[in-house]
């Protein structure tokens, strides 16, 4: 079937799957600046040594976005038609992620 | 002349898949603009639609594995620690920090790059998500292709700023 945000049939699908990526996005970015701020963050994400803490920003960052587009996708299958507010909102958290990622910027924050 | 497997991995990461993904952008965005009712007929829609749908999962694919391999292949040997008495050379990280001149180069261009390049397989992932779903309903609703131009611009963005720094580092500390 194609949906379309006009038509508002879809039960918000493109404004979770949206949502669902900023969150991922956004809770990467977290995990930058938390891992600058604090040693013992930065060692627990530690998951693969060769890679280091990426690795642990890179793991939580998948599962977090698979958790939220299953619990969005659920939370949001049954309400009004918001997939507008709900994609403003996902991009509005990538720009942020962007922001997190940015070093002078995430140095300064932790 | 000959390549060391360190080479190899970086021209899998950067010019096999990296450099398929950046150039994609171009036709990912021609398609979306031109995908409307008002330009297309709908034969043409159809035809756009049947044809769009399983590049746009090769590029998923594509999009990943330039992060997987970038981040598990190269990026070891990019942070792996010398050695006393080592040849900085073989040891991009070390080599970069240990001059005050190219310090920069890791703290701000490689902490900035192994960062956001991240960012693009979730967003280009939910593209395909959304153009697979919404099919040719994307032709009928401006504003779906407006949101998918924007999310396709900052996935393009987010690789292309990690693209530009990945190569500028390469020139100042080589993956050898």
């Amino acid at each position: 079937m194609n949906v379309s945000i006009k038509s508002g049939q879809q039960n918000n699908r493109i404004g979770t799957a949206i949502l669902a990526a900023g969150l991922a996005c956004f809770i990467f970015g977290l995990t930058v600046v938390l891992s600058e701020a604090s040693e013992s963050v930065k060692h627990g994400l530690q998951w693969i040594n060769s890679v280091g803490p990426l690795s642990g920003k890179v793991g939580i960052s998948i599962i977090s976005w698979g958790i939220s587009w299953i619990a969005l996708s659920w939370h949001y299958a049954h309400k009004p038609a918001m997939d507008k507010k709900l994609c403003k909102l996902g991009i509005i958290l990538i720009l942020l992620s962007f922001l997190l990622t940015f070093p002078p910027f995430f140095t300064l924050l932790a | 002349m000959e390549l060391t497997s360190r080479e190899i991995y970086g021209l899998i990461h950067g010019i096999m898949f990296g450099s398929i993904f950046l150039l994609s952008y171009g036709a990912m965005m021609v398609w979306l603009r031109t995908y409307s009712q008002e330009i297309l007929s709908e034969e043409g829609i159809v035809d756009r639609e049947r044809r769009m749908k399983p590049v746009v999962w090769i590029l998923v694919v594509v999009c990943w594995l330039t992060v997987i391999s970038g981040t598990f292949m190269a990026y070891p040997y990019y942070r792996a620690i010398p050695p006393t008495g080592a040849d900085l050379s073989y040891f991009p990280q070390a080599f970069l920090a240990s001059s005050p001149r190219l310090a920069n180069w890791h703290s701000y261009g490689m902490e900035w790059k192994e960062h956001i390049a991240w960012l693009s397989p979730f967003i280009f992932t939910v593209v395909a998500y959304v153009v697979t779903v919404c099919g040719r309903s994307i032709a009928r609703d401006k504003y779906l292709r407006k949101m998918l131009m924007i999310l396709l611009t900052l996935a393009f963005v987010s690789a292309g700023i990690a693209a530009l720094l990945g190569a500028l580092i390469t020139k100042k500390a080589p993956l050898l």
